[in-house]
């Protein structure tokens, strides 16, 4: 996929660029226009956003839709891939990447799972090899579960590998580098939201003293 | 010129996160600077975080201790989207007393996104929701040296008071003096209804006096007096802070073709008082306060005058004496920007000395007093006994005062003869003095002289041997001017047109 081509929510054509396909709540109506209907798709990255900073381990300052550039990756060969949130994790200070789909069934999470697996792949291995191990983490963060079959076995190193094979054009013609495979099956996550866990997490304004009291912001 | 959201947009293209961040962070961080110096700024460690601030303001005025949280947000809509007005709006009890603050990253364009952030402000009125580039406007236009008084007192309590939606087209009818200082009436209540839309109550009825004083001061209409527009007693009337009388008063004293009307000049003398005026003299240096002055001379008080003889080469060398004493400041304390506000209105001072009118005859600040130079006279008003001090000086001769006393309401009068001294009070003092000097023969000089203030009834002593005047409870300034000029100057006596000019007597 060439920079031109960069679709900022789901990496696939195919897929609405508003990651979203629920109907757009009714705050959002106000508006027609096509810069207000993709903003409506951006629901579910706040949502993704503000549920995982409430954990406090994870900071997500960067959004695609107005911080383009921070949250594109060069892929391997002349492609990059910009992700929905990029922030870091504040133990490890690793980079933290996240793909929202704010879907209400499996849809085609599939495939597009797998795209986003070599993409993640392809990522990491260019900056490896032009650098160093970039601690890459990348996210799925989705409202509905897909490829139930295979589910217990979506995070391994060997469904990551298919996943690569799968996509020879993200890998710029190179073998596939089974250092990287190892480390990125461990720093890939897939997490399934529900509208009813907001309710289950602590109050925002809980969340603002907990910040306090851990001293990252006094 | 770049502005505040382009040098943003470059810092976002930095290759590295963290460094994107700091950029960002140092563009808002220096624009809040400029806009609001009382305010200490502190950066957390986050940015664009869910629940916690990337910027904490605080004020310390004397005891008081106010905050507010800086909320940035890429977007006006990333500043609204799924109710996050309200969301932060309600992060903490601290949030709830004083609502944060909002900032967007980049000017919104969408007049869609526009009116859904002013269906969200109306959820949330007391939290201020604006941009970066306003904010740059503001701290830029309030800042100037051609700001009006308003534009500066906008500026001034924005970051602390601001509230509502305050985008590019609230900001530019914010900031347009025009229609702010003109005397149309529906100008003005489309201004004020901004003003109040845009600031809590306390700074919205601030900058609505203001902007009456000033369209008063400009057009010599007073019907806001009779409060025409229906606002109330307060907005009107009332005393000014300090940070309005800064403003105000010398914008208003420098003004071409300003009000002559006295009412005016009262009616400005109403809302601040000579101590007042002794608190802010740096900012009055060089103006002449006559008009002012002369519409309050039985309503402004103090509690000591003094006199001394005038001479004009004394006033340069104070200036020049000022100003050595601020540069020696500044050698010490460089970074103080106070400092170098004194160093500034020194150099102004002496810049004015080339300019200024004749001061004789003109009320003035000299030595952060009110002071006239009349006659062969310096004359000092104090609003307290912090500034004039006594120093000592030969007594009277009794026979050389006798002719004035008639004019004054006498209550006693110290006397010291050769052979006896006493202390003489009744109500007839000024006839049984006469009586007694003719009885007993002796070389009788005035210690000391009490009088009543005619307007103030105020016990005022004349002080011959501490060349003070001083007056137990607070008298007017005519009145204290008066024994001073008159009693205490007894020996180069004010030629009576000059007296009169200023210090009119109270008609009757």
């Amino acid at each position: 996929m060439s920079p031109e081509q960069i679709v900022p929510s789901g990496g696939d054509d195919s897929v609405p660029a508003t990651a979203s396909e629920s109907p757009p709540p009714p705050l959002r109506t106000v508006s027609t226009s096509r810069e207000a209907v993709q903003e409506v798709g951006r629901d579910g990255v706040t949502e993704a956003k503000r549920w995982l900073e409430a954990t406090t381990r994870v900071h997500l300052p960067f959004n695609s839709y107005e911080m383009t550039s921070q949250c594109t990756l060069p892929l391997l060969g002349d492609g990059a891939k910009c992700f929905d949130l990029r922030g870091h994790f504040f133990e490890t200070g690793n980079n933290a990447f996240v793909e929202v789909k704010k879907y209400s069934s499996a849809h085609d999470q599939g495939a597009l799972f797998k795209t986003f697996l070599a993409e993640a792949y392809s990522a990491t291995a260019r900056h490896w090899q032009t650098v160093a191990d970039p601690l890459y983490e990348f996210m799925w963060v989705t409202w509905h579960p897909f490829s139930q079959g295979d589910w217990s076995t979506l995070l391994s190193a060997d469904f990551l590998r298919s996943a690569v094979i799968g996509h020879p054009e993200l890998r710029d013609g190179q073998a596939v580098d089974e250092t990287v495979i190892q480390t990125l099956a461990s720093r890939t996550w897939i997490l399934v939201l529900h509208d009813k866990q907001k309710v289950l997490r602590p109050a925002d304004n809980e969340i603002a003293k907990i910040l306090q009291h851990l001293g990252r912001f006094d | 010129m770049a502005t505040a959201s382009s040098e943003i947009l470059e810092a976002l293209e930095s290759a590295r996160p963290q460094d994107a961040i700091e950029g960002v962070k140092s563009v808002v961080r220096n624009e809040l600077r400029t806009l609001d110096p009382s305010a200490d700024i502190e950066d957390t460690p986050y940015f664009n975080h869910s629940f916690a601030p990337d910027f904490v303001l605080t004020w310390r005025d004397g005891r008081r201790r106010s905050r507010r949280e800086v909320f940035l947000r890429p977007s006006v809509f990333s500043g609204v989207a799924d109710h996050e007005l309200q969301n932060l709006a309600g992060l903490s009890s601290e949030s709830i007393q004083s609502p944060p603050m909002v900032v967007a990253l980049r000017p919104e364009r969408s007049p869609e996104v526009v009116q859904l952030a002013r269906e969200a402000t109306q959820v949330t009125p007391r939290v201020l929701l604006t941009d970066v580039d306003v904010i740059e406007n503001f701290a830029v236009r309030g800042a100037g040296r051609d700001a009006s008084p308003i534009q500066q007192l906008v500026r001034a309590n924005l970051a602390k008071g601001g509230r509502g939606l305050l985008l590019e087209d609230e900001a530019a009818a914010l900031l347009t003096e025009d229609d702010q200082v003109s005397g149309d009436a529906d100008d003005q209540r489309l201004f004020l209804d901004l003003v109040r839309g845009s600031f809590d109550e306390q700074v919205a009825t601030s900058i609505l006096r203001t902007s009456q004083i000033i369209a008063m001061a400009r057009t010599g209409d007073l019907s806001p007096l009779q409060a025409e527009l229906g606002e109330s007693a307060e907005a009107v009337g009332g005393r000014l802070t300090m940070q309005e009388l800064q403003l105000v008063l010398p914008y208003v004293l420098r003004m071409d073709g300003v009000t002559t009307d006295a009412r005016f000049w009262t009616h400005l003398g109403s809302m601040l008082t000579l101590a007042d005026i002794e608190e802010m003299s740096e900012y009055l240096a060089g103006l002449d306060l006559t008009t002012l002055v002369t519409a309050n001379l039985g309503v402004w008080t103090g509690n000591r005058a003094a006199i001394a003889l005038y001479l004009p080469d004394d006033e340069i060398d104070e200036e020049q004496r000022e100003l050595a004493g601020a540069l020696a400041a500044l050698a010490e304390r460089p970074a103080s920007k106070r400092v170098a506000n004194r160093v500034a209105r020194a150099e102004a001072a002496i810049v004015q000395r080339g300019q200024s009118v004749d001061p004789r005859g003109r009320w003035m600040i000299h030595a952060h007093m009110l002071s006239a130079a009349v006659g062969d006279w310096r004359l000092h008003i104090g609003a307290n006994g912090l500034r004039l001090k006594p120093h000592e000086s030969p007594s009277a001769r009794l026979d050389a005062i006798t002719h004035l006393l008639p004019t004054f309401q006498i209550q006693g009068l110290g006397v010291d003869g050769a052979a006896r001294s006493f202390a003489w009070t009744s109500a007839s003092v000024a006839q049984d003095i006469q009586r007694i000097t003719q009885i007993v023969e002796d070389d009788y000089h005035l210690r000391s002289l009490t009088i009543t203030g005619a307007e103030s009834g105020a016990s005022i002593e004349i002080s011959y041997r501490d060349s003070l005047v001083t007056a137990r409870s607070p008298a007017t300034v005519r009145e204290l001017g008066q024994a001073a000029l008159l009693l205490l100057g007894y020996r180069r006596p004010v030629p009576a047109d000059e007296l009169d000019r200023l210090l009119p007597p109270v008609r009757k």
